[in-house]
Formats: structure tokens, C-alpha cells, sequence
């Protein structure tokens, strides 16, 4: 059993429940097992034989955004993101929706279904879009592309095959970052840039060989562009910001393009939008009232909402007016 | 639970507020305590109507009822030993009334401590006890176990603010206890009675609690001691002068040198630390802490400093924040587990008690770290062990039979805010030896089938290493 490597961290967990003051799904049902502590304890009693798998147990693990929110405000620091998706990896069973992820990255090399869409021979910058913004929001990538070829840059454009983020989330094992391993074996790449947080995550095994980094870090020092027109609102992504420790980046960013305004839980304290791929097809109704939440708030404020995460994008624009943040930044410098 | 309950229960609450499926009552059989067992059923509560419905029928079928807040108890008080129904009084969350100039508010049972205070704030009044978890913990639960914090120096605990509550009988009848005044001699205080009562009497439905005013000002400041003695003076020092703080919190060598281990924000090195804080006016706070500040240096402090504005304030407090995750990150192989937490004794006994619950330590090759209120006599230990060696149990529970020995004899109380519960009972057992036939009386009166939260305080039998959540090696 996996989970017995965190019997310590799940043993130092004393119960306090400070987890419980900030979690988005327990904010919504008030149910003890939705909070960081219910699944941190549920993990222990599975790990001791107490309580067995059934589907309450593998819906109790996966209803959770992995948005790390309730890390903030753990006196004991335990490391609850880490333990929740240790007990993932342990479960047998998998919920209808996973097992479709599952099927369509293992056999067409994506979570959608699509035909793989192929990349493109450049220099020794390569930029992996991601599979949202190469499928669903492809606006994401050719903003994106097109801020490269206004910079002059010329980027390999790395195959749109998953980085096995949405695979790590449900609780199985990565297969596929090895296979892009040994594809980038065969290129000369130095840096790989990144539109997805989660797909960067997923990358982080490579990044001793190559850089790795955010399509914002990349920007950051782009000549001054002409000023965007609209009241923006920056929407920190869970991933982004909380697991990669991001924040500063975007915002800088966002601050050439004029005045932007702050979430009044920004940072380390973001509200997460429930955009995560394996926890939005699950839990549909949840992730909807937690995106809800981020653009009434928008909306009060009378500001388009710009993500960094292309997550974040496709979930949000559901309900509201979001924009990613390589939108904004090709029209300001097309404006330029 | 016979099914024809069961659906008779989700005929009260409705379906979706029934919880029974395995990852939901195992999820609410834990506190914050080292105990866990599982209920029989979780009912989440919307309204004292289904409360009565809910007790009437439980009485009927003879089943336990545990109420149960944020499950923050330290003690293993909402820990449902005997099964039974476990009602989740969070969704019993609103602020009815607030009456700034009648000086009161009226609340529901499942508001959180911190939500009620920020919406006094916005009248300038605050609900004073501050407890530690007052992040999370609910106001039902506050009064349940009559919890307060490092200001209760000032300001009293629960009790002190209790002046009514709505409380839904064990035989299923709502009744009202107290009144929404200020002052009450009329009749027996069965308000007092209910708070610290931990569930054994009834399911509280709503409390009337009394506000003051919110000060002008805080400021802090912290003292560094060459031993526990001189820490010792210092507090005696301190209140023994004129001035009242709102805040008086001692620091022990084991608890700094794992707050700098953990944290590295440097405090000083030394056998012991005391953070003080003033409230009130600003002319008097900045006068009161210039007094506290003297009156350390010439209790032996080595060294002090001081904050008024409110992020220097923060970064003195860091350090008292920290001792509870830098104390659980100890050791490779340790943990922080809730036993021996909140004992009290006279002001003056600290330093001796600290010094005993040092050589208990010593003695048992445990870790034991002690800070807490030194201003009201009110002290936190920390105990760390290894849950999966041998015997470290049963070690534990020895060393914790010593601790209130010494606390017994310095003329102390096994529990200051946290309760009995399961984990001190053994001991509330002695130390209150001659009352415990009127509380099993006044349990039998009012809970003639002991549904409410049995087996608990004096009802508890045996070693309290017993419905374990960590494993027990003998």
C-alpha cells in the first residue's frame, strides 16, 4: 500500500480541523469527510484495515480540487495534498468519468478523444501547449504562437500528447512523461514553456535537464506594450500559484497592460474554481458552485477575469467573461 | 440502527442530511483528541424542530445523541463511544440577533467563534474568550465545554458571557434557560448548569451571549527569563501591580528551542519567555506596556521588546503561534498527541508546576513542552511520543497520571478551558471525588435514560488508552 509512506505525516495530523476554515467543497456540503482532515483520517483507516474501499471511501478521496487551499492554514503544516493523492493511488475502483480520461489518454494520447494534433520543428525553445489549449480552447496556443512570432522567437512546438497530469490526479501512475522524454531525446531543446500549470507540474521530473517554465515567467520581460482597455481581475490558479509558487509573475505581467484588480482572497489564499480536469468531470455540480464564487465576485467588480491556467480558462468561461492571459497580452502588443 | 429509524430520522432532516455511508461515519468519529469510534448515523441538523423531533424519538428508542460543532474537542467529548446518532450542528449557523445597545447577541449554535466576531467588529464590540481554535470551533461547542483562551486573564471564559440559551431537553422538550439581561437572580442559573455539560444534558439550539465593547488599542511585549523562577516573579510581578493585561502567555525552553528549530524566526534562548498584552485606550495601553516592560526588567528578564502597531504585534506573536506545529514536527518519529493539555493552578505555582512536568518527562523519556496562560495559572503541555514503540502508551498514560498528581497537590484543576471528555476523566474523577454523586444525580434527573452523550466525565470507567485512533503497542 502506497500510503503507508505517509503513516508519520498522517500520524502528526492532531485533528485540529484549522484545514476545514477555507476548503472550498467543505465551504459547499459541510460534510466532516469533504474537509482535509476527513480524508487525511480516512487515508489512516485504510491504511490500518479499519475501513475498506467502497465507493463512499473513492468519491470521499477524489471530491477534493487538489487546490492545496487548506495547506495555508495547517498549524501542523501537514503535507494534505500529497496524502489525499497517495490514497488515490491506492484505490481500485475508479469513477465512470475517470475511467474515461483514462481510456482516451491511453488510446488516443489525449483526455478528449481527438486525433493528436503534431507539432512543429523550431529552435531550442520548445513550448508544450497542453492538451486544453491544443483541443478545447486552441484561442489559448494561438495567442500564445503569436506572441512568440511577434517576439521573433521561433519555438518548437512540442506534439499536443498528455503530460499524464489528469492521469496523476485520478490516482494513477504518469506513463506518459517518460514517453515525452524520450521524444525530446531526439530534439535540441533547452527550455520547454509551458501555458498549463498542470502540465509544468507534470514536467517537473525533467526539470533538472531542461528549464521549464511558465509562459508568464517567459514574458516577464517584454518590452512595455500598450494598455489593455478593460478592468481586469487576476485569478490565481491552484496549481500555478499555491503548488509552483507563481504569483508574482502574472501579475507583473498583467501590471503592463494597465491597472488590475485583486480577488479580495488572492495569492496564497486564492479561491480555487474547481477547474481541475479529473475533479470537474466527477463532481460537475461542485466545481460549478466554486466557479460561481470567483465570478459573481468578478462580476461585482465589473472586471473580465484573466487566468494564467488554461484550466482555469475552459472551467470559468462557462459561467462568466474570462480571458487567458496570453489574450491579453497579444492584443496589447498588437497594439503596440 | 433498525431501519424503521432510519427512515423515520430522514423523514425529520430529509434525505440528504442523513449520513451513513462508511467514509462519512468514520470521518465524524474523530475530534481533535486521541480517540475514534464510529456512530451509528450523522444527522445534519437545520432547525431546534427537527432537534426535538430527532432527541424525542432517540429517547423513545433509547439511542445516544451526540452533538457535535467543528469537532475541534481535545478530550474525545464528541467521540460517539456508544454509537448512536451523532448531530452535526453546523448548519446551525445563524447570528439571529445583535443587540450592541442591549449589549447581547443571540446566535445559533454552529456559528464559528471568528464569523460572529467579525460581524461584531463592524459595531465595534467583540465576544471576548478567544480561543485557540476560534478559527474553526463553533460557538455550541464553546459553551459545551466552557472553552476561553489567552485573554480569559480579563475577560472570563464562555461562562462568563453565557446569559441564556434555547436547549432541547434529553425527553425531546424545548426550554429556555437565562434571560437576555445582563443581571439574573431569578431562580437556579441552569444556563451555568448547561455550559460545560459537554452534551450530557441536552442539545444546545441557541445560546444569548453577552459583547463588550472592542478596545481602542493592543500592544505586546516579550520578555526573556534566565530561568522558569524568574519567569515566575515576572508574572507574579506583573499581577500583582495595578495594571490588568488582556493577555499573559509563558514559553518554555523545550517549546522555544522547537519553535526556533522549526521556524528559525529567533527568539531568544532562554529557559523562558513571557508575551504580555495590554488593551484599552492608547494613552494607557502605551503606558501599560512601558509598566510591563519594567516590571520584567526587574523581575530578572534579560532582555524585552515591545510592539504597538499591529504587524510588529504579529511578529511577536509568531513565536506562541508556532509552538504547536513546531512541537508536532519535533522529532523524526514523534508526535504531538492531546493528553494531560489544559490543566490549571494557582498563578504563582507555575514555575513549580512546569519544573514538575519536566522531571515527569525526564523520567519517562517523553517530550513534554509547556506554554500557555501564565496570566490566569492556565498551562498547555505538549506531549510527543512515538505511538508506534512499544509501551509508549502505556508510558503516556503514566506520566500523565504523575502530571496531575502535581498539578493536584499545587492546588490545581485537571482541566482550564479544554474539558473532560474521555482523556482526563480518570482524573476529574479525583479531583472532584465529592461532587460526583451530585453530577450522576443531577444527570439521572434530567437524563433518566442516559441518552446524551454517555459513557463520558464521571461516567467514563478505566484507562483513558481506550477507542485509540493512533495504533497501541503493548
Amino acid at each position: 500500500m502506497m500510503l503507508q509512506k505517509m503513516q508519520h505525516e498522517i500520524m502528526c495530523c492532531t485533528g485540529c480541523g484549522f484545514c476545514k476554515k477555507s476548503c472550498p467543497i467543505y465551504e459547499i456540503t459541510g460534510k466532516e469527510v469533504d474537509s482535509g482532515k476527513g480524508k487525511v483520517l480516512l487515508a489512516y483507516g485504510i491504511l490500518k484495515g479499519e475501513i475498506k474501499e467502497d465507493e463512499s471511501v473513492v468519491k470521499a478521496f477524489q471530491n477534493c480540487a487538489l487546490c492545496m487551499r487548506c495547506e495555508q492554514d495547517c498549524p501542523s503544516l501537514i503535507q494534505i495534498d500529497a496524502i489525499i493523492q497517495t490514497a488515490r493511488r491506492d484505490m481500485k475502483t475508479m469513477l465512470p468519468s475517470h475511467k474515461k480520461i483514462m481510456d482516451f489518454v491511453t488510446n488516443f494520447g489525449n483526455p478528449f478523444g481527438e486525433k493528436v494534433i503534431k507539432g512543429r520543428e523550431g529552435g531550442n525553445i520548445a513550448y508544450f501547449a497542453g492538451c486544453i489549449a491544443s483541443y478545447k480552447e486552441k484561442n489559448i496556443k494561438e495567442a500564445t504562437l503569436s506572441i512568440f512570432e511577434k517576439l521573433n522567437i521561433d519555438v518548437t512546438i512540442l506534439d499536443a500528447i498528455c503530460c499524464g497530469n489528469p492521469l496523476e490526479h485520478i490516482g494513477k501512475e504518469n506513463k506518459s512523461i517518460k514517453k515525452i522524454e524520450n521524444e525530446l531525446k531526439k530534439k535540441e531543446i533547452k527550455k520547454i514553456i509551458f501555458s498549463c500549470p498542470n502540465c509544468m507540474k507534470s514536467f517537473a521530473p525533467l526539470s533538472e535537464k531542461y528549464e521549464i517554465m511558465h509562459i508568464t515567467q517567459f514574458l516577464l520581460n517584454i518590452p512595455k506594450i500598450k494598455p489593455f482597455g478593460k478592468k481586469m481581475i487576476y485569478h490565481d490558479s491552484s496549481i500555478l500559484a499555491r503548488y509552483l509558487g507563481i504569483y508574482d509573475e502574472p501579475r507583473i505581467l498583467l501590471q503592463k497592460a494597465g491597472k488590475f484588480l485583486e480577488f479580495d482572497e488572492n495569492k496564497e489564499i486564492a479561491k480555487c474554481c474547481g477547474s481541475d480536469l479529473a475533479f470537474s468531470t466527477a463532481f460537475p455540480e461542485m466545481a460549478e458552485k466554486m466557479a460561481e464564487k470567483i465570478v459573481e465576485e468578478a462580476r461585482k467588480k465589473n472586471a473580465v477575469i484573466v487566468t494564467a491556467s488554461p484550466h482555469c480558462y475552459s472551467h470559468l468561461k462557462k459561467y462568466g467573461e474570462v480571458m487567458d492571459i496570453a489574450e491579453v497580452i497579444k492584443k496589447c502588443l498588437n497594439s503596440g | 440502527m433498525l431501519s424503521d429509524v432510519l427512515q423515520k430520522l430522514a423523514k425529520i432532516v430529509g434525505d440528504e442530511n442523513v449520513l451513513s455511508s462508511p467514509a462519512d461515519l468514520y470521518a465524524y468519529g474523530f475530534d481533535a483528541s486521541i480517540h475514534h469510534a464510529m456512530p451509528d448515523v450523522v444527522l445534519k441538523v437545520s432547525n431546534s424542530n427537527q432537534v426535538e423531533k430527532i432527541v424525542k424519538l432517540a429517547y423513545e428508542e433509547e439511542i445516544p445523541i451526540i452533538p457535535r460543532g467543528a469537532g475541534t474537542a481535545l478530550c474525545g467529548q464528541c467521540i460517539p463511544i456508544h454509537g448512536g446518532i451523532i448531530l452535526d450542528m453546523t448548519a446551525m449557523n445563524a447570528i439571529k440577533e445583535v443587540r450592541v445597545e442591549d449589549l447581547y447577541c443571540v446566535v445559533e449554535p454552529g456559528v464559528i467563534y471568528e464569523k460572529l466576531n467579525r460581524e461584531l467588529a463592524k459595531e465595534n464590540f467583540f465576544f471576548p474568550p478567544t480561543p485557540g481554535s476560534g478559527d474553526v470551533c463553533t460557538i455550541g461547542g464553546m459553551v459545551a465545554v466552557n472553552a476561553s483562551g489567552m485573554r480569559a486573564i480579563k475577560y472570563g471564559a464562555t461562562r462568563d458571557y453565557v446569559l441564556g440559551m434555547e436547549v432541547v431537553l434529553p425527553n425531546g422538550k424545548k426550554v429556555h434557560f437565562g434571560t437576555r439581561t445582563i443581571k439574573n437572580s431569578s431562580g437556579y442559573q441552569l444556563e451555568r448548569l448547561m455550559v460545560g455539560s459537554e452534551g450530557t444534558l441536552g442539545v444546545i439550539t441557541e445560546v444569548t451571549i453577552r459583547i463588550l465593547p472592542l478596545p481602542e488599542k493592543r500592544a505586546v511585549a516579550l520578555a526573556s527569563f534566565p530561568s522558569l523562577e524568574k519567569a515566575g516573579e515576572g508574572v507574579a510581578n506583573i499581577i500583582a501591580s495595578s495594571l490588568l493585561p488582556s493577555g499573559l502567555e509563558i514559553m518554555d525552553s523545550v517549546c522555544i528551542q522547537a519553535v526556533n528549530k522549526a521556524m528559525n524566526i529567533g527568539l531568544p534562548q532562554a529557559e523562558a519567555v513571557l508575551l504580555v498584552e495590554v488593551d484599552g485606550a492608547e494613552s494607557v495601553v502605551k503606558r501599560d506596556v512601558v509598566k510591563v516592560a519594567e516590571i520584567c526588567k526587574k523581575s530578572g528578564a534579560t532582555s524585552v521588546k515591545f510592539a504597538y502597531e499591529s504587524e510588529e504585534m504579529l511578529k511577536l506573536w509568531k513565536g506562541r503561534k508556532g509552538v504547536l506545529p513546531s512541537l508536532s514536527r519535533y522529532g523524526e518519529k514523534m508526535v504531538s498527541v492531546s493528553l494531560a493539555d489544559d490543566m490549571s493552578v494557582p498563578i504563582s505555582n507555575i514555575p513549580k508546576a512546569i519544573m514538575s512536568f519536566q522531571k515527569v518527562a525526564k523520567k519517562y523519556g517523553i517530550i513534554i513542552g509547556t506554554y500557555g496562560h501564565a496570566g490566569d495559572g492556565n498551562l498547555h503541555t505538549k506531549v510527543l511520543i512515538d505511538p508506534l514503540a512499544e509501551k509508549s502508551w502505556e508510558k503516556a498514560e503514566k506520566a500523565v497520571d504523575e502530571i496531575y498528581k502535581a498539578v493536584l497537590s499545587l492546588g490545581g484543576t485537571v482541566s482550564g478551558e479544554h474539558g473532560i471528555g474521555i482523556s482526563k476523566a480518570p482524573w476529574m474523577q479525583k479531583e472532584r471525588k465529592e461532587m460526583l454523586s451530585v453530577m450522576e444525580a443531577i444527570k439521572k434527573a434530567i437524563d433518566p435514560k442516559n441518552i446524551m452523550n454517555p459513557g463520558k466525565m464521571m461516567q467514563w470507567k478505566g484507562s483513558i488508552i481506550a477507542y485509540v485512533r493512533y495504533p497501541v503497542i503493548p
